[in-house]
């Protein structure tokens, strides 16, 4: 009974096969690549997770050795609240600017496109290149750029990225800066979906621009800026290259961040096993967040 | 903070030049805001090595010199960096934009068994967060033994769900008589993608091309990882691993360092600023389902 359903289900798909062809050879491209290089190693990384992996020699089955580690080892709780902070700081902070600078480019005014496309450059820019610059504007001692700008309002020269408080905020000004121009696309494209009558409803009603703001755009708005919130949240917990070139996870392990915790594992100290375990709390915390997102914020709307 | 909510050509009585004035204000900071790093490592570039931690601060640089520019070339091995980069960015962009408007085109208009399913399927995997390929994902290369070889860069990150699903939401806005009249006429399958969906999907693609090219020449990480031997590295890899060597045997290369980084960032302004116009567009169809 099993079989013959299976058989009919195989002649099925063969004859679907043979007459649309086509369709199969359009997307088998894209899945081979996708299923070779994004779903089998994450797959494959779950497996790593469990054993003492090794490159070349013999692999050694530890069971839950690896995720028992992670609670004991020093830094990985410090990786841990270091990403925490690092995500508490710039998902507002770069969440509120690009609403920010979207409503005032949602307003009717010359050269929309201009700033738009000013506010883009920084996304667009490479990483380790805007990181770079960063360092350099963050100079420590007065021939700094940045403590020569303070040191006109009388503020002493900071050294920014040296000082075990000042080094990660430092870090989410950076990817703030760069983090905008992106959600203000997104941002405005949704603005720019709100009906125009619910405005000339709200003004005949009397309503102020705080009101208008209050009770139409940000209802309104909402679905866009949970899109902005999570997509925000994800990006920041595996942040990498910023830390990478501007501070190496220092000083005193301050801007240690996870991505970069599971980079030195991996790459500098060979605990492939460890790295796929942490990666896979990363994952499950990941999962977790966008589950909770969609259960009591409503559907994503892609 | 809400002055804008409000479209302000609607405000009939409401002095529009004060609103106007003080949104302009703030949009002309933030601009400035957003392009002074750039400002400053375009000076940078651009001065002498006894200038550069000089004070006081000079934005203009007296007298302008090019020689960071011909030092990056030079010492950085900057030409090969270049080649190597735009060669690999150039390569995922084609097969990029390829595959994807392929895989779009399919889940977009034709019917067949297994395809929500499978798009569905697609769409889950877009929360595999990328510190989870790590470590999986290098030993795969290693496996292929596309360790310090181009092709593992390329062939690993040519395709990208984000990708197909944008072209997948621009390719289904085209009216489907268009391609059921081709087929009449007797189009084939192939000819149906070529001549009729490519052609009116330009906005999509530009968007795939740019986010391919931008992707692939802004990637650090992987790069970091599968590139070994300082011959194969990328512009990125170079800047990232030489800067800290050069600031630590010269203090200052900044100059330098500067010039290099004017020269990564130009090639991706110059690809943004020609297909700003298409990309705008088929971002907002990707981004938000109106």
């Amino acid at each position: 009974m099993h079989s013959s359903y299976l058989h009919r289900g195989a002649h099925a798909l063969s004859r679907e096969v043979r007459y649309n062809y086509w369709s199969y050879l359009f997307v088998l491209p894209a899945l081979v690549i996708l299923g070779m290089f994004l779903v089998y190693p994450a797959l494959y990384a779950f497996r790593m997770s469990f054993y003492d992996w090794q490159v070349l020699g013999e692999s050694k089955f530890v069971g839950l050795e690896n995720y028992q580690r992670f609670f004991e080892m020093p830094n990985v709780s410090l990786a841990v609240q270091n990403t925490l902070y690092y995500t508490a700081l710039n998902v507002p902070g770069t969440l509120f600017v690009a609403l920010f600078v979207a409503l005032l480019l949602n307003a009717e005014i010359r050269a929309r496109a201009w700033f738009r496309v000013l506010f883009y450059l920084p996304v667009i820019s490479s990483d380790v290149a805007v990181s770079l610059l960063w360092k350099w504007i963050y100079w420590a001692g007065e021939r700094g750029i940045l403590n020569n700008l303070i040191g006109i309002l009388g503020i002493p020269p900071q050294d920014w990225l040296g000082d075990p408080k000042l080094a990660m905020p430092a870090i989410v000004l950076l990817t703030i800066w760069k983090g905008i121009g992106g959600n203000v696309l997104i941002f405005l494209a949704g603005l720019q979906s709100i009906p125009p009558e619910l405005y000339e409803a709200a003004t005949i009603d009397g309503a102020g621009l705080w009101a208008r703001f209050r009770h139409v755009t940000w209802p309104l708005l909402r679905p866009v800026t949970l899109i902005v919130l999570l997509l925000l949240t994800i990006s920041s917990l595996q942040v990498f290259t910023p830390v990478f070139v501007m501070t190496g996870g220092g000083p005193a392990n301050q801007t240690l961040t996870i991505a970069f915790y599971i980079y030195n594992l991996a790459f500098n100290n060979g605990l492939y096993g460890f790295a796929a375990a942490v990666s896979y709390l990363l994952f499950a915390a990941i999962l977790g967040i966008t589950v909770i997102q969609r259960r009591y914020f409503g559907d994503v709307v892609y | 903070m809400s002055k804008s909510a409000v479209p302000f050509y609607r405000r009939r009585q409401f002095s529009n030049a004060v609103g106007k004035l003080i949104i302009y204000t703030f949009l002309l900071s933030g601009a400035f805001l957003a392009f002074f790093p750039f400002a400053w490592m375009i000076s940078t570039a651009f001065k002498i090595p006894e200038q550069v931690l000089a004070l006081p601060i000079r934005w203009i640089p007296d007298p302008i010199t090019w020689s960071n520019f011909a030092a990056a070339w030079r010492r950085f091995d900057f030409a090969r960096y270049f080649l190597n980069t735009m060669f690999i960015s150039t390569t995922v962009t084609v097969l990029s934009v390829t595959i994807c408007s392929m895989a779009g085109y399919a889940f977009a208009k034709r019917r067949f068994w297994g395809r929500d399913t499978i798009f569905n399927l697609l769409l889950a995997t877009l929360t595999i967060p990328g510190a989870v390929l790590m470590a999986p994902l290098f030993l795969v290369i290693l496996k292929f033994g596309w360790i310090n070889q181009f092709i593992g860069i390329i062939v690993p990150f040519c395709v990208s769900v984000a990708n197909i699903f944008i072209m997948r939401q621009y390719i289904s806005t085209i009216p489907t008589e268009l391609d059921e009249a081709a087929r009449i006429d007797g189009a084939s399958d192939l000819g149906i993608w070529w001549h009729i969906i490519l052609p009116l999907s330009k906005p999509a693609m530009a968007t795939v091309a740019i986010f391919s090219f931008v992707g692939a020449w802004d990637g650090f990480l992987w790069p970091l990882i599968v590139l070994k031997d300082k011959e194969m590295w990328t512009l990125n890899v170079a800047l990232g691993l030489l800067q800290t060597e050069y600031i630590a045997a010269e203090g200052s290369p900044w100059g330098v360092m500067m010039a290099g980084s004017v020269l990564v960032v130009l090639p991706l302004i110059g690809v943004f600023l020609t297909l700003q116009r298409y990309f705008m567009s088929g971002l907002t169809i990707g981004a938000v389902k109106g």
